[in-house]
């Protein structure tokens, strides 16, 4: 399977799929190496990530994974959700919240043939805004992408399915 | 611009250098194919088409944000690093030209941060990710909570730990002779 079509994979999996799409999805074609693209933000638990990929080096809020094609950076709560926080959700500790994921060999973005209409840009990168971020928020990815064209960060996030359990702005 | 940038760069470098050795490694470690091109400062500076203080007008045109110190631009052979030259700057430099020659030495350094990916350049996020994976503690607490905060700018937790572990040897002077 090529980067490309594992990236568009990846795209299904890790957004608002049911437990039985996932199930579906998994049976027709993941493989061993494919395992993390099970983990699902706001479902999967750290212990669902163990089970997958490993116990990580540290018992940390970031674990860091090297997968097959690239690095996996995965971010768990903490549990909390006081006031004025945005970047927090309410679930509970150890529930993973965003997986950041670093191929290999970065792709061409034009050639992974997106319908850009559906996506908003952003500037994520205060001191490098050349580097330009296409996000969809009603799926939970967002693509970084490079001068050259390259993708060299691909995030996702909880999809605004859930943003009545998003901590208040 | 300091006419001995490369001088100051590698004295405040210098001064942590084992801090930065860390941090380069957490940013290679963060990804395969994005390799740090090198871990000596000077190397990263020289392959930096062009270092100038720019106005707030550049820093609008090229999208910034109101509070970027400074700019990273370009890649491959076209890299270029920009610092905010903004009103207050010349006041300050009448008071105190090396103070902030050497303040514009430690914006380079953040840049080249940026610019230490081999083919590219390292997103403000992914030095927040290197960063976070440096500390402990109370500091990572800090940070974190720094994170959440509804301001939060990415890249403020990398580049704030990098200012306050490495400072000039004399902040108010020429760096000393190597």
């Amino acid at each position: 399977m090529t980067i490309v079509m594992r990236i568009i994979m990846s795209t299904i999996f890790l957004t608002s799929v049911s437990t039985s799409q996932l199930v579906l999805l998994t049976r027709i074609g993941v493989t061993q190496n494919d395992r993390w693209r099970q983990i699902l933000v706001l479902r999967s638990t750290r212990a669902d990530v163990e089970r997958i990929l490993g116990k990580a080096k540290e018992h940390a809020f970031i674990a860091h994974y090297p997968v097959e094609d690239g690095m996996l950076h995965i971010e768990y709560s903490d549990g909390r959700c006081k006031p004025g926080q945005y970047r927090a959700w309410k679930v509970a500790e150890g529930i993973v919240i965003q997986l950041l994921y670093i191929p290999d060999k970065s792709p061409n973005f034009s050639s992974l043939h997106l319908d850009l209409r559906r996506f908003r840009t952003a500037r994520e990168s205060p001191d490098v805004p050349e580097l330009i971020t296409y996000i969809k928020d009603d799926e939970g990815i967002a693509y970084t992408v490079q001068l050259d064209g390259t993708v060299s960060e691909i995030r996702y996030f909880p999809s605004t399915q859930y943003d009545k359990i998003r901590c208040s702005k | 611009m300091p006419t001995d940038l490369k001088e100051r760069v590698q004295d405040i470098t210098g001064n942590c250098s084992e801090f930065l050795n860390d941090f380069l490694n957490a940013l290679n470690a963060l990804s395969k194919s994005g390799k740090v091109y090198s871990h000596d400062f000077g190397k990263l500076l020289d392959r930096i088409k062009t270092v100038s203080t720019a106005s707030d007008q550049f820093f609008a045109i090229q999208n910034a944000p109101a509070y970027a110190a400074g700019l990273s631009l370009g890649d491959g052979n076209n890299r270029q690093i920009y610092i905010r030259s903004n009103a207050i700057t010349p006041a300050t430099a009448a008071k105190n030209q090396q103070f902030r020659w050497n303040a514009i030495a430690q914006v380079t350094i953040a840049e080249l941060l940026h610019h230490s990916r081999s083919s590219g350049t390292f997103s403000d996020p992914l030095l927040d990710q290197a960063a976070l994976s440096l500390i402990t503690g109370k500091e990572l607490n800090d940070a974190r909570a720094e994170m959440a905060k509804k301001d939060y700018a990415a890249g403020s937790v990398g580049h704030t730990l990098v200012k306050t572990r490495c400072k000039p040897t004399n902040p108010y002077g020429a760096p000393p002779s190597r």
